[in-house]
Parts: structure tokens; C-alpha cells; sequence
């Protein structure tokens, strides 16, 4: 059976026991449906990258599971029916997909079996600020980052001078 | 002039499926913008950029990563 990975957001705005009866509405679909849940991944509330439907954090559900391919119409389409839902997606998963979450998982396992639960939810107050990060704390983080910076930076240069030549 | 050789990233950590989930490794390879950086200065060979193409795509789908961010203003 081929394998899918669902990711949904949801209201954040929702009391968290309207959350959970979603979440478990879904579960209960896909089992019985024929499908086999394997993992549900809460991300928890993320702040979102744009506004959706004026909502500026979401609750991420990210559902691996295996089934027929004739249920993720289904499935879509009870999400369609849902307005509470922000965004939501179903992929199959390549071979490379599983491989990495099993060897990921199996890593965790090894480590502490919370140690996904918990990390999952810590980043995200984070999320707003990143891209601000990202550019300053890049370069201290890794050194080569460095280099790639100033090496766009004559890219980019070197293009503008290619161009104005054009003009 | 000698062109430094840029190597890919994912070749050298050996990775084979770039994940849409991972969006602090994607925002890596989008500018300030939010835009995708091109191969000719990622340094990521052909193979890689197709996959991390798409999986930036399906990020920003899930607001995971902003389609545009006014940061550079």
C-alpha cells in the first residue's frame, strides 16, 4: 500500500478540546476508511508565514499513514467540508521520504522517546523573527556561509555591471 | 580569474529527500525576499535544486515560508 503524509492547519482560535475532537475525527476517518494510521505529528501553534482567511498562527497536524488511493478523495474533500481548516495537503510519500522519517524516528527512539514531542513545539515562537535570524546568525553558525554570502553578493554585482553594459 | 567551485550541500551531507517540513534548511535557499536562490550561486547540482524547488513550493503552500517577505526594505 502506498504511504501518504497529511498535514492540516487548523484554527488556532478554537478551544483545544475543538482541536482534539478534529484531530480525532480525521484519525477515526482514515481507520475506517482502510487506512493505517503510523504516526500524528502535532507541531502545535505556529505562527504562520502570511495571514490565512486574517489568522496569523495556525495548529499544524501532520498524519502518516498507509492506505488505498482511492481514499485520499475522500479524505480531501471532508476537509473542503471543514472550515476550521486553514491549509491542508496530502502527499504520497517517495521511497526517500520513508526512509528518512524511519531512520529519523529510529534515531529519536534511541535517544529519548519524547525528545520529538518536545523539540517539535519549542522552535516555533521563533518562527516570526527567522529570516532576520537566519542572515545574522548564519555566518557566526557555520563558517562557509560566509563565503556563499559574499560570493551572491558579487554574483549579484557582477550581474548589475553585465546589465547596465547591456543597456 | 579562477571560479571557486561551489559543491551542493545535500551531495555533501548525503541527503536524499529534501524535506517540505524542514523550512529553516529551505529558508537557507531562498533570499531575504523569500525568493529562490539559483543554482549558479547555491552551488546545488541539478538533481537537488528540482527537489528542493518543489519542496520549497509545498512550504509555501503551508505558510511555512512566506511566498514574499518586505524584510529588505
Amino acid at each position: 500500500m502506498q504511504k501518504y503524509e497529511t498535514i492540516f492547519i487548523i484554527d488556532s482560535l478554537l478551544k483545544s478540546e475543538e482541536i482534539d475532537s478534529i484531530i480525532n475525527k480525521y484519525e477515526r476517518f482514515l481507520s475506517a476508511n482502510g487506512g493505517q494510521i503510523e504516526t500524528v505529528e502535532r507541531w502545535g501553534k505556529k505562527r504562520l508565514a502570511y495571514e490565512i482567511k486574517k489568522r496569523q498562527y495556525g495548529y499544524y497536524v501532520v498524519i502518516r499513514f498507509s492506505g488505498p488511493p482511492t481514499m485520499i478523495k475522500q479524505l480531501e474533500r471532508e476537509y473542503r467540508l471543514n472550515e476550521s481548516l486553514l491549509r491542508f495537503k496530502t502527499l504520497a510519500m517517495p521511497k526517500g521520504a520513508v526512509q528518512a522519517v524511519e531512520s529519523k524516528i529510529a534515531a529519536d527512539k534511541t535517544q529519548k522517546p519524547e525528545a520529538a514531542v518536545e523539540k517539535a513545539p519549542l522552535p516555533e515562537p521563533q518562527a516570526a523573527t527567522d529570516v532576520a535570524d537566519d542572515a545574522a546568525a548564519g555566518p557566526a553558525s557555520e563558517p562557509q556561509s560566509v563565503e556563499s554570502a559574499q560570493e551572491t553578493a558579487d554574483d549579484e554585482t557582477a550581474n548589475a555591471t553585465a546589465e547596465n553594459k547591456a543597456e | 580569474m579562477l571560479k571557486k567551485k561551489r559543491i551542493c550541500r545535500f551531495c555533501e551531507e548525503r541527503i536524499d529527500y529534501i524535506d517540505f517540513k524542514d523550512e529553516k534548511r529551505l529558508s537557507r535557499f531562498t533570499t531575504e525576499q523569500g525568493k529562490i536562490i539559483p543554482r549558479r550561486t547555491s552551488g546545488t547540482c541539478a538533481k537537488h535544486q528540482r527537489q528542493l524547488v518543489k519542496s520549497i513550493k509545498i512550504a509555501r503552500e503551508l505558510a511555512l515560508i512566506p511566498y514574499i517577505s518586505d524584510m529588505a526594505k
